[in-house]
């Protein structure tokens, strides 16, 4: 789910910077530092919006660096739990099918792909497909997956999904 | 590692359970976050801006561009303004938007809080608002 929320982080300042473009600085520090990082709590810091405040700086004791702690709103992308959402397929094996939602990787193993659906890894690109090849997941389809777990790392998150439910996998084309 | 953390707060958005800073948070539909997202890329190639986009960003715009429902501002206020009148948590209006179900089943097996919220057939109608917004943008 996407979210515009408002968050806090802390730039912390080089002396040298001190002068006329202090500020500027400081938020120039803050897009660089905090867009495209991710964090457990806080998912995948899409885009900073708005810096709603920068408040007073703390000289560091012993070091001359100044901390400034910054308020900010950001659009953020965190998966939960029990989500339903749509995915792109990146890769097709016989273990199951990987996919991403833009940053996020998402793998739905085999024993979460319906039963009647079987891996061919002889059609090109490798697929899975009922009998009838009614239903055909391969490489770039768009398919709707639950998370049903995420495992978060020190800079990702990854997530687990499945389609054994109703309304989930292949999207229908639009 | 996990059991130094002191918040063990179980999530599930089939149950609206969610960590507290997310609980009352602003939701975006995808077609809103592309929107941003490609108007923050135009300014960047005015400016000539050398710093180059970060790779999350560049994968969401792609993401959202192919993902978003809504083509203009003006489906996405009707839509916003369709669901903000309705007693929905902020989570599923996103929700609707996104995954844009056609029938009020489709929509309770995707949202599953969805469940005794709303009657079938007023759900249904929301839902018919929704797609024909959707169809005639």
């Amino acid at each position: 789910m996407f979210y515009h929320i408002s968050m806090e982080h802390e730039i912390s300042l080089h002396p040298k910077y001190f002068g006329p473009h202090l500020l500027e600085t400081v938020k120039q520090k803050l897009f660089t530092e905090v867009e495209g990082t991710c964090t457990g709590k806080y998912g995948f810091v899409i885009a900073v919006t708005t810096i709603d405040n920068i408040g007073a700086g703390l000289i560091q004791p012993g070091r001359g660096f100044v901390v400034y702690p910054v308020r900010y709103k950001a659009i953020v992308f965190r998966p939960f739990k029990g989500e339903v959402m749509d995915a792109i397929v990146t890769q097709v094996n016989k273990v199951g099918v990987f996919c991403e939602i833009g940053p996020l990787s998402c793998f739905v193993s085999k024993h979460c792909i319906p039963p009647d659906m079987e891996f061919d890894p002889n059609s090109n690109p490798p697929c899975y497909k009922t009998q009838d090849e009614s239903i055909v997941i391969k490489d770039d389809d768009e398919i709707r997956v639950k998370v049903i777990g995420t495992r978060v790392d020190a800079s990702d998150i990854f997530a687990i999904g499945t389609l054994m439910d109703d309304y989930l996998g292949l999207s229908a084309a639009d | 590692m996990a059991t130094a953390e002191p918040e063990v707060q179980e999530e599930d958005a089939a149950d609206l359970k969610f960590p507290k800073e997310f609980d009352q948070a602003e939701t975006l539909l995808s077609s809103e976050v592309y929107l941003l997202l490609e108007h923050r890329r135009q300014q960047s190639e005015q400016q000539e801006d050398m710093t180059e986009m970060s790779e999350v960003f560049l994968k969401m715009l792609n993401y959202t561009q192919r993902m978003a429902r809504f083509k203009n501002r003006e489906t996405i206020r009707a839509v916003r303004t369709l669901l903000a009148s309705k007693p929905l948590h902020k989570f599923e209006v996103a929700q609707i938007g996104n995954l844009c179900p056609e029938t009020a089943e489709e929509a309770k097996a995707l949202i599953p809080s969805l469940e005794n919220k709303l009657e079938d057939d007023e759900l249904e109608e929301i839902l018919k608002d929704v797609q024909s917004k959707k169809t005639f943008q």
